[in-house]
């Protein structure tokens, strides 16, 4: 069971939340200009890093937000967690 | 009396001593012969009190086993406990509180105790090596044949397969500092945090605290040690905010320092009390742990080291000081450490001769032998015991002196004795610090691993980190719970002074993996005793290549058993190394993993089985339904109504048919309500509503009018279709959608994605209202006549005023404020009506009321189901995440005019493949034949295999009573172009095969007359 | 309005499983816990956004006289309670007889708020007594000491493993419990059987 800080409601365990996805992922802002190609890699390509991973969780249980969290996939360690709007770094 | 047979007399027991109740006898049973023990006894300590020295047969070669320890780590003396439902198999007798009426029996043996047909595998020993079963038979043609005989000869006990009558039940806790272990150590440690009002909890796996004072004859301050582990237990117990969990073993840590620990409130009993669980998983999450966990004792590895009454030394200590139970008479002491000495003074103390000592050490020069020399031992220096004899009891061993090579000198001496009390030095527990993710460092000096790497949140105190004198456990555990509830914010970190002990300084340990058997003597010399893995077992994994410690644990079961290998993984790991001439350190030691003792799985599931496996949603009009004949169905969290029956009617097939089949023609032919309650409803609120749900919703709704509804189609990014659902406009920003109950919340989840994190732009706020509304269906040439009468004064429901796809918010229902929509999921002249929940019902009647002189009647889920395949409405069978909108005969949806979610991928290759399955309906060619939803479109069932598959049957409603036959939808390659044709649809499992006929999707009222009239 | 006299009574959720008594083994001094449901009342919904917020709050303590809370807090004033429930969102509760939903969307439309009215959609329970800090905790792992969880603080959180909202009160050991009316039950079944061992009344 992690513990995931909440930019909100502070630490709560992961069972509150669920699972978005990858936060690198930027959705395409433009879709009339956005090439089939990059509608596929958005869609469907993504990384599977062993380490410092960006993605997103919904607070779903508890305050209903979009959280960004920097997520350790080798540890479980969480290193960042912020708003969807933050741009997230690994504490040195 | 609950036995037949008056309890034997306790043979074996000291008449003064012991922490155990004399004033309360307890009565119970061990294969069937009656007993009697102490309150404070475990069945291992009350047996041997009763001479009882034989416990179990050993797992391969069912040697027979007597107890080895007086703890968890106890490899030999398993039990099945209890009978019938609560019957538990594999329970360590001493680990188990003896009550009254306990019943336990031997296991893995047959017919008995005594005489068990399947110790013939003892003779055949030669043959049944490490890895012999997969030798022998694997790759034989019957391998399956051998494979059920060998799992029924091997194998422990037998669980039971009845439902378990004890309820578990999780706790969760939260503490600045989390003590694991009430020994002397731990005590002081939580004590010390204790008192500076930091929260603490304290968790001991015995019944009490003390951990080995409980078993020694220690003194602090000139007084018995035990009691001032009894005075420290006094003081928490007052303190506050301090919690102190006994017979409570904390088995893992996990990520974030979530400590699992487990909880037996009531294994102590017969049966738990009522209301209370048999066992509490608690959920500790501490700032701070601090691990007593103390040490486990390894045993001597030598010839017939598993007889029944070879003992470690400290659990002869235990039975001894802590019992007052003498497990022999006349007792060898062997040991490579000064607890040889040790034992052998409290074993003259209770009266019993102590034969021989034998210090394997070369030469020791410490002050307990020099104080055993003193007091008229006999002491043997540099030698062991090299076999010991007696199949049900011991009756004596061999000594001789050792070469230091691996082998003796000179000719071994026979020593007649029934009890052996060996020491082999003792192993820190650092599973904790393991489970932390802390690394484990060789020691030579105790010849065991140490904690290594040192993390500030869990710290390993005492024993655990091979500090084993009592005054070094005292000064950790002071200073470390200082310092823990210093870091919390509470306290000066100062520890206090430790109180003064007696103890005899100790002279080092000089490690010995194995003793050379008895010269001439075939022996086997046992390293892991539950699994029977014995030094040559490890010879030979190391002669056919096996190099790392994993393997050879797998292919040797070397520590693999319930025990997990407490009392025998470092002398396997050793005797490895020694085989390949390596360091310990270098050979490694298997990895720690949770949990350091077996946990029940119902300790895990807690309260959630059963009907608590997922929680029940119930929707505001339930109980109307449920006092009017109701038959409930589970869908997903709901309860929905199934079908209704009639006063007087029993659930059974033919009133289920029937139920079914009134309900639709009642709607068709007059009017029909249902509770559509747990439809998704979420509430849309400003600015940019319609820009928002114009990007969510496939098609238009941008210019929807304020008082109409509309039904959209919704997709995923990747083109396929999510939900559906209609959404009225409500006010130029307010808009109410509806999805189906399903995908309900993943459509709230989805919407607050865009709007959080895609648009934050938009000014936009959405929320569930799904349980503030009651919602009731009405559909039925009659709806509007039953709704007109059921509002009050003043509402005009004409189709002027409120037309196909209208809204109103301004009606009453029995002074009720409601919102009806004019929609239809049947296809008649339909209504919805929302009211606020609590009035559910009372509307609910009124409309009943008011269309009862039109015959109407409830309907549930299966009457709706075959009015919207009689319609040709998809549903969750169509909207499996795998359909595009043209897939579903909706592509006219799919908005050419704007951007949508999911438009980027419409037009991949994949989608529009004109071989897509399309949805087209299916019907019998003879008229009567089901065909079953799941069942698969082919062209020929009996072309060679693999058929061609061209789609499958989604939904399928046996009779439609509007049509008079079986109608079925389906997606089907090429659908749209093969309406007319025939196919088959097959459904292997059940060997049925139907011709059906492909047809429209639209079975009644296709023009769409109903809903407009 | 005439209609609105005659008003048919608010039916809750637990109104077919709601037996007074009590139950369980009692504790030295009566029952370890006391729930009572908290009937009629108002639970109004209040959506801002992070440029509306502080009108929205003005709007709010001008016309009801209760400031609306910091996250993770609740707060009270005159007949009101307001929750923080989430990022500019909260939950207010006032009696039917208060009127509140009107005077609420009269105050915070126009400052850019939005509301919606909840009252029917939750089911709140109210438990206090010496015990129920242990029968919250075998549902929710989230910390309910005074340390940690003081008066006035409120949280969005699993209990039992549905999504509550759990307000502590004045007094120690008064917590208020919303859950969705749907799961009244559920909740109702797991809070019953978790407090048996410390007896509870249903009051």
């Amino acid at each position: 069971m992690i513990r995931i800080p909440c930019p909100h409601c502070g630490p709560r365990d992961h069972d509150e939340f669920s699972y978005v996805g990858d936060a690198t992922k930027v959705r395409p802002a433009d879709p009339a200009a956005t090439s089939p190609e990059d509608w596929h890699r958005y869609v469907y390509l993504r990384d599977n890093p062993r380490g410092a991973h960006l993605e997103y969780w919904h607070h779903i249980q508890g305050c209903r937000a979009y959280l960004k969290v920097l997520r350790d996939t080798a540890t479980h360690e969480v290193l960042a967690s912020g708003r969807p709007e933050d741009a997230l770094e690994a504490p040195r | 009396m609950i036995f037949g047979r008056l309890p034997l007399e306790q043979s074996h027991r000291l008449l003064t001593g012991g922490a155990i109740d004399r004033l309360k006898p307890l009565s119970f049973s061990f294969d069937g012969r009656s007993y009697r023990g102490y309150a404070g006894d475990t069945l291992a300590s009350a047996l041997l009190a009763n001479g009882v020295t034989v416990m179990g047969r050993s797992f391969k070669y069912h040697r027979p086993r007597g107890v080895m320890s007086a703890g968890p780590e106890e490899p030999n003396a398993l039990v099945e406990l209890r009978s019938g439902a609560r019957r538990e198999p594999n329970t360590r007798a001493t680990m188990i509180e003896l009550f009254h009426g306990l019943r336990a029996t031997s296991q893995n043996r047959w017919p008995c105790l005594r005489f068990d047909a399947m110790e013939v595998n003892d003779l055949l020993s030669r043959f049944l090596v490490a890895g012999f079963y997969y030798k022998t038979f694997m790759g034989f043609p019957g391998w399956h044949f051998w494979e059920k005989r060998i799992r029924a000869a091997a194998g422990m006990g037998a669980g039971t397969v009845e439902h378990d009558p004890d309820g578990y039940e999780t706790m969760n806790a939260h503490c600045d500092v989390l003590v694991v272990g009430g020994g002397p150590a731990g005590l002081a440690a939580a004590l010390t945090a204790g008192r500076t009002g930091a929260r603490v909890i304290l968790v001991d796996e015995t019944d009490g605290l003390g951990g080995r004072l409980r078993s020694e004859r220690d003194t602090l301050d000139g007084k018995p040690a035990i009691a001032w582990a009894a005075s420290v237990a006094a003081e928490l117990a007052d303190l506050p905010e301090v919690r102190v969990l006994t017979r409570t073993t904390a088995f893992g840590i996990y990520d974030n320092n979530l400590v699992g620990a487990v909880e037996r409130l009531a294994d102590h009993m017969p049966v738990p009390p009522a209301h209370v669980a048999r066992q509490r998983l608690w959920h500790i999450r501490p700032q701070r742990v601090i691990v007593a966990a103390g040490a486990i004792e390894r045993p001597l590895v030598f010839g017939g080291n598993d007889r029944p009454g070879v003992m470690l030394a400290g659990a002869v200590r235990t039975y001894l000081n802590r019992f007052a139970v003498t497990p022999g008479k006349r007792a060898v002491v062997v040991a490579n450490n000064d607890d040889g000495y040790r034992t052998a003074f409290d074993l003259a103390a209770a009266g019993i001769d102590v034969m021989q000592i034998l210090d394997t050490r070369s030469a020791s020069h410490g002050a307990w032998r020099e104080r055993a020399l003193a007091a008229g031992f006999d002491v043997a220096e540099g030698s062991a015991v090299t076999n010991a004899y007696g199949r049900m009891g011991l009756v004596g061993c061999d000594i001789a002196r050792l070469d230091g090579r691996g082998g003796t000198v000179g000719d071994s001496r026979f020593v007649p004795c029934d009890l052996i009390a060996n020491s082999g030095g003792w192993t820190p527990s650092i599973h904790l610090h393991s489970h932390a993710g802390g690394k484990a460092e060789w020691n030579d000096q105790i010849a065991a691993f140490l904690p290594g790497s040192v993390r500030s949140d869990v710290v390993t105190i005492g024993a655990a980190r091979g500090r084993f004198a009592l005054s070094d456990c005292l000064s950790d555990g002071f200073k470390a719970g200082a310092e823990a509830a210093s870091s919390c914010g509470f306290g000066t970190g100062t520890a206090p002074d430790a109180p003064i002990t007696d103890e005899v300084p100790t002279a080092p340990l000089q490690a010995l993996w194995s003793v050379p058997p008895t010269p001439g003597k075939k022996v086997k010399r046992f390293v892991d005793h539950q699994d029977d893995v014995t030094v040559e077992d490890i010879e030979l994994a190391h002669r056919e290549g096996f190099v790392s410690v994993e393997h050879l644990k797998r292919y040797t079961t070397l520590g693999m058993g319930t025990d997990q290998g407490k009392t025998s993984n470092i002398n396997g790991h050793a005797l490895m190394a020694a085989a390949r001439g390596q360091s310990i350190p270098t050979v490694g030691t298997t990895t720690f993993r949770p949990p350091y003792t077996p946990v029940a799985m119902g300790a895990f599931a807690g309260r959630t089985t059963g009907r608590h496996l997922a929680p029940t949603r119930r929707t505001a009009l339930h109980d109307w339904h449920a006092a009017n004949g109701v038959v409930f169905i589970e869908a997903g969290p709901w309860l929905r109504p199934q079908y209704y029956l009639q006063p007087g009617e029993a659930v059974s097939k033919e009133t289920m048919d029937r139920a079914i089949t009134d309900e639709v023609v009642t709607t068709r032919t007059k009017v029909g309500i249902s509770d559509v309650s747990s439809l998704g409803k979420i509430d849309v609120q400003g600015p940019d509503s319609a820009e928002f749900l114009n990007r969510v919703y496939s098609n238009g709704f941008a210019a929807l009018p304020v008082g109409k509804a509309r039904y959209g189609l919704m997709l995923r990014e990747d083109g396929l279709v999510d939900d559906d659902g209609t959404t009225s406009r409500l006010s130029d920003t307010h808009f109410l959608m509806t999805t189906t109950t399903v995908h309900a919340a993943k459509v709230l989840a989805d919407l607050e994605w865009y709007l959080q994190v895609v648009w934050p732009e938009l000014d936009v706020r959405v929320s569930s209202v799904t349980e503030q509304w009651a919602g009731m269906a009405l559909p039925g040439p009659k709806a509007r006549e039953v709704l007109a009468a059921a509002v009050d004064p003043g509402a005009d429901v004409s189709n002027e005023a409120l037309p196909y796809l209208g809204v109103t918010c301004t009606a009453t229902i029995r002074g009720v404020p409601v919102r009806i929509f004019r929609i239809s999921f049947s296809g008649e002249l339909g209504y919805e009506i929302n009211a606020p929940a609590d009035w559910g019902i009372a509307v609910w009647e009124a409309v009943m009321e008011a269309g009862e002189d039109h015959g109407i009647r409830p309907y549930g889920l299966e009457a709706m189901g075959i009015m919207r395949i009689e319609k040709g409405h998809v549903a969750g069978p169509e909207l499996d995440g795998r359909t595009t909108p043209d897939d579903l005969g909706l592509g006219r949806m799919a908005s050419t005019k704007k951007w949508f979610v999911g438009r980027g991928m419409l037009d991949k290759p994949a989608f529009t493949d004109p071989d897509r399955p399309k949805l087209v309906g299916l019907v019998p060619v003879d008229g009567v034949s089901r065909i079953r939803a799941g069942s698969i479109l082919v062209d020929d069932p009996d072309a060679a295999t693999p058929v061609p598959k061209l789609g499958h049957i989604t939904s399928s409603a046996y009779l439609s009573p509007t049509v008079g036959h079986p109608i079925s939808l389906g997606l089907l390659a090429r659908g749209r172009e093969r309406i007319g044709q025939e196919v088959w649809a097959v459904f292997p499992l059940r060997g049925i095969r139907v011709r059906a006929r492909v047809t429209e999707t639209c079975f009644v009222d296709p023009e769409g007359k109903k809903l407009h009239g | 309005m005439a209609e609105i006299m005659t008003l048919p009574p608010r039916r809750s959720a637990l109104d077919s499983v709601w037996v007074l008594g009590d139950y369980g083994i009692p504790g030295p001094s009566g029952p370890g816990v006391t729930i009572i449901r908290r009937l009629g009342l108002g639970a109004i919904q209040l959506d801002a956004r992070r440029d509306t917020a502080a009108a929205v709050a003005r709007a709010v303590s001008d016309s009801l006289g209760i400031a609306l809370p910091a996250p993770g807090r609740a707060a009270s004033g005159g007949e009101f309670r307001a929750i923080w429930i989430g990022p500019e969102r909260w939950m207010l509760l006032g009696s039917d007889s208060t009127g509140l939903e009107a005077r609420l969307r009269a105050a915070v439309e126009p400052a850019g708020g939005s509301v919606i009215d909840q009252s029917h959609g939750r089911a709140i329970l109210r438990l206090s007594g010496p015990r129920v800090r242990d029968t919250l905790a075998k549902g929710t792992g989230i910390d309910l000491h005074p340390r940690a969880f003081a008066e006035n603080t409120a949280a969005q959180t699993g209990l039992f493993h549905l999504s509550v909202t759990i307000d502590r009160r004045r007094g120690t050991g008064t917590f208020d419990v919303h859950a969705m009316r749907g799961f009244a039950q559920s909740l109702h079944e797991s809070l019953c059987e978790a407090a048996a061992e410390f007896g509870y009344r249903l009051a």
